[in-house]
């Protein structure tokens, strides 16, 4: 009857460690509500998977030979091979975007990017620390705040911390309403967080201008970053099926069946990176602490450009709307309005807010885009 | 590719990303603010 040992003898300490990360992911989602689309399924997955002799990985057999994991199959169809599982999530993401916010005040396209810098910090701290460059690059992108485009960026460079970089991504977006408030107590004064912006009367946007806009951003980004076009071509594909007016049925699919169902796989499939022997390592808290460094960046860049733009402005910005740049959407436009409300409770930043905030999704893409092409020329 | 060099290319990343970053942006805003006025209803004189 020894067979009935044979997985408790295999198991390691390393796999309870990743049975406790599993845990710890499933009471962040369920308790926390942090992420839980994602983290639930990631924290099952990391159970499932580290199962000595999973039957959700592939095995060799005795007397059969190779059999296949669904886990790994799904992975390597869905994510190894292609990248098409987070490409289809931009499809349901692109439709679910209101770009309108964006279109009365085009000019907060450069919050975002100033509130990208932590992405090339992030890269420039994790070479120091002795990380090669597809792997500092892939790390460097969890500042772009960005579940889908971290793990394709993470796959395209084929590094090997993909499931610790993305439990990262993802459980930092999570925390975006403590991180972010921090950083900004930090850098500004009660005065500077007080400063009011005019309220703007949002005038009808044509709906030429909405079936132009993702056409536009797509050709322009795609011919100054051609190794975002996929990225960028999928999130303007959802946003063009949404705005053209003609295909409610194809965008109510987007928005809901397509995105729940490549949500519902991705964060299980991404488990399958989170095997003990290659997550429980030291370079994972390096990755951990890599990932906040690159969160506090994004906002403090944000932030101090804000502030310096107002050096030369008559009428002031409140420097908290540089750090609503990111692709965090619309948790950190919710986490600056509050902020704002809090120090004034008559100072209403929501709408300049939310425009920066989905700028900073195509400013996202754009630099991880950026990233790729600027990593594979060098690696030449 | 030794550590030294690895560290100075990923400087030379940051600031040809930041800059491209910001090209990008702007001429994102550009565009769209053009959009907008070319597609905006002329106002009726009358």
């Amino acid at each position: 009857m020894d067979f009935l040992l044979d997985g408790i003898r295999a198991f390691t300490w390393q796999q309870a460690v990743m049975f406790a990360v599993g845990f710890t992911l499933i009471w962040l989602a369920i308790k926390k509500q942090c992420e839980p689309m994602l983290l639930l399924p990631m924290g099952f997955g990391a159970i499932l998977v580290n199962i000595p002799f999973s039957g959700a990985l592939n095995q060799v057999l005795p007397g059969v030979g190779e059999t296949q994991g669904a886990i790994q199959w799904l992975f390597e169809v869905g994510i190894e091979s292609s990248e098409i599982l987070p490409l289809l999530l931009f499809i349901g993401i692109g439709a679910m975007i209101d770009f309108s916010p964006l279109f009365q005040r085009p000019i907060y396209f450069v919050f975002a990017a100033a509130a990208h810098f932590g992405i090339f910090a992030t890269i420039v701290l994790a070479c120091v620390l002795g990380f090669d460059l597809r792997d500092a690059a892939a790390i460097g992108i969890i500042g772009a705040a960005d579940g889908p485009t971290t793990i394709l960026v993470a796959q395209v460079l084929q590094s090997k911390y993909m499931g610790a970089i993305a439990v990262t991504a993802y459980s930092y977006m999570a925390l975006v309403p403590i991180i972010q408030p921090a950083v900004i107590y930090l850098l500004t004064s009660r005065d500077e967080r007080r400063i009011r912006m005019e309220p703007t009367k949002d005038s009808d946007i044509p709906r030429t201008v909405r079936i132009l806009f993702p056409i536009a951003v797509t050709i322009v980004v795609g011919l100054i970053s051609p190794a975002a076009v996929s990225l960028i071509g999928f999130l303007m594909f959802g946003n063009l099926i949404r705005e053209c007016g003609v295909l409610e049925s194809l965008s109510r699919t987007a928005q809901n069946e397509l995105t729940n169902l490549i949500t519902l796989l991705l964060g299980i499939i991404i488990a399958f990176t989170m095997k003990a022997d290659q997550f429980v390592t030291r370079d994972t808290i390096m990755i951990l602490g890599l990932g906040l460094f690159a969160f506090v960046c994004d906002t403090a860049a944000g932030l101090l450009f804000a502030k310096f733009l107002n050096l030369f402005l008559r009428k002031k910005i409140n420097p908290m709307i540089g750090a609503t740049g990111i692709s965090a959407f619309p948790m950190s436009a919710r986490v600056i309005h509050k902020l704002a409300m809090k120090e004034d409770p008559g100072n209403i930043l929501i709408m300049q807010a939310v425009s920066a905030n989905v700028a900073g999704q195509i400013a996202s893409v754009a630099a991880s885009g950026l990233v790729l092409s600027l990593v594979l020329k060098y690696l030449q | 590719m030794d550590h030294v060099e690895t560290v100075r290319i990923s400087l030379t990343i940051m600031w040809q990303g930041m800059l491209g970053l910001f090209i990008i942006t702007i001429i994102m805003a550009w565009l769209t603010a053009t959009i907008i006025k070319f597609c905006k209803p002329k106002k009726d004189p009358n």
